[in-house]
């Protein structure tokens, strides 16, 4: 049972996480715009009221990022005032045009190549978690590991691929 | 050949992942989370491999839902044919543990090195003290009509109205307590090193020692101030990340409305607490309000048939386990008709039907 706090803090965060991530990935693509976007949210994390980021720290910087980076569309639509609305929009997070979905079903091209380079053992715990929905116990009794073994292989896992991508990523954009 | 940076960042980018996956586990321990909040807080480089590695978890599932591979085919596989998707870095980089600062080592990062000094000597203090687990918890609820007092340990007094529910938690740096539904009377017992918080749902009050209430209505919460002063932070500030934070002194009350400036005025604190003494004090009020506190404190419940009854209002004093009181001081007069039932008290205006 959740403790009574975390329904209180969950009640504050009411943005389905699948659209908030989805944003999110879209202001990320772009090296330099993270970097700007991750130095602002974290400024303001050290601003966040300290019980409330210990309580939920996952939970608020994802939300302070996203706030940040709806702003930041705010802004970016009135300093662009001449561009097409549609691509406004999606500098606004507001819907997915044909361009954001074309990055975001590139994202999903890379990170498909990057999880079929990953060794077999890290690729099955990810396929366990994330396609069979079973918990990291059940994976742990699945391989015969450790709990502990199947956090590193699934951590492993996920940052072979942001390694895989990231790389490609610099490749196709030129960048050193 | 990496370079120093490279190093840096892809031991960072692997604790954010562990960071990922630790936190998607079905329990996650307090001193995780608050060691979290510790690394988010060392670095925006933290933040930003956090966030990356946030935004692909997610995508992984998508992509895993479209992976038809066999598990058991991979793990036949073995390790021994393991390709490395890229080369294993040297033993240097740490792989659980992120290194300690890494921030330092990156010149993009433009933070005052004083102005990060304070910081990262407030947060090590501070967070230092969290790693100590949470002491007591505790819930207390309320039924219709029921009351009761609760004493802490810090020797503070609860006195928890009818139909509430709240949730003790205190440790060596907060007294927090939890009001998820109604209303509470606090006596803070003084203690300046560690402030008293009540959470609710629309508002954060902030004391030290003093007594006040707090009426947590589904439209907003009312702060009453009794004795000293409180600060009230509306919860929608702390989410807008812009705290601006409200003082009431004894005597005045504070109303926080989301998505409406808070507003404090001069209040009749008797007439806030009066229910401490099974009193219900109307001055002026609509009778849909009057109606709908009786009802907070009995299982009988008072219902209004027309708007025009409904709008009328009323000044008095009732007992609030007596809503017979309030049927008879309005039928008196004949205007008001009452049926009663064991479930329920219609009241309709005697000229309708």
């Amino acid at each position: 049972m959740p403790r009574a706090d975390e329904q209180w803090l969950a009640k504050l965060f009411h943005v389905p996480e699948r659209k908030l991530l989805r944003h999110l990935a879209s202001r990320l693509r772009d090296g330099t715009e993270a970097e700007d976007l991750a130095q602002e949210a974290y400024l303001r994390l050290l601003r966040v009221d300290d019980v409330l980021l210990i309580e939920n720290p996952r939970s608020f910087a994802l939300k302070v990022a996203t706030n940040v980076a709806y702003e930041w569309g705010r802004l970016s639509r009135n300093r662009r005032i001449h561009l097409d609305d549609q691509i406004l929009d999606e500098h606004q997070g507001a819907l997915p045009g044909p361009f954001e979905r074309a990055a975001h079903s590139q994202d999903l091209k890379l990170l498909n190549q990057a999880l079929a380079r990953l060794s077999p053992v890290r690729r099955a715990a990810l396929l366990l978690h994330k396609r069979d929905g079973l918990t990291y116990d059940q994976i742990a009794a699945h391989l015969g590991i450790s709990v502990g073994m199947v956090a590193k292989h699934l951590a492993k896992g996920l940052s072979n691929c942001q390694q895989f991508v990231t790389e490609m990523r610099e490749r196709q954009g030129g960048k050193p | 050949m990496k370079s120093m940076d490279d190093k840096v960042t892809i031991a960072i980018r692997d604790a954010a992942a562990e960071w990922v996956v630790r936190m998607g586990a079905t329990h996650v321990s307090h001193a995780e989370k608050s060691e979290l909040a510790t690394w988010l807080r060392r670095s925006p480089m933290h933040v930003k491999e956090y966030l990356l590695a946030e935004v692909q978890w997610q995508q992984l599932s998508e992509v895993a839902q479209a992976d038809s591979s066999d598990v058991s085919a991979l793990l036949a596989q073995g390790e021994s044919s393991v390709v490395e998707l890229l080369p294993e870095r040297s033993g240097t980089a740490p792989e659980s543990a992120p290194p300690r600062w890494p921030s330092v080592l990156r010149r993009s990062w433009r933070i005052p090195a004083a102005a990060a000094a304070v910081l990262l000597l407030f947060a090590a203090t501070h967070i230092a003290a969290r790693w100590i687990q949470r002491i007591d918890s505790n819930s207390y609820t309320t039924g219709i009509g029921e009351q009761r007092q609760i004493v802490l340990d810090d020797g503070s007094k609860i006195e928890l109205n009818t139909r509430s529910r709240l949730r003790v938690a205190f440790d060596d740096v907060t007294r927090d307590v939890y009001l998820q539904e109604g209303e509470a009377f606090f006596e803070v017992a003084k203690d300046v090193k560690r402030p008293f918080r009540v959470l609710g749902e629309t508002a954060i009050v902030r004391a030290i020692g003093t007594q006040f209430n707090v009426y947590a209505r589904p439209t907003g919460t009312v702060v009453t101030v009794v004795e000293g002063r409180v600060t009230v932070v509306p919860v929608a500030d702390v989410l807008a990340l812009e705290t601006r934070p409200v003082e009431v002194d004894a005597g005045s009350s504070a109303q926080i409305i989301p998505s409406a400036n808070t507003k404090v005025a001069s209040a009749r604190v008797s007439t806030a607490i009066a229910w401490r003494q099974r009193r219900l004090v109307f001055e002026d009020e609509s009778l849909a309000v009057v109606a709908s506190e009786f009802n907070r404190y009995n299982t009988r419940q008072l219902k209004i048939l027309d708007a025009a009854l409904a709008a009328q209002r009323i000044s008095g004093t009732f007992d609030a386990n007596q809503p017979n009181s309030l049927v008879e001081f309005l039928t008196q007069h004949g205007e008001v008709r009452a049926e009663t039932s064991p479930a329920a008290i219609v009241l309709s205006s005697a000229s309708v039907r």
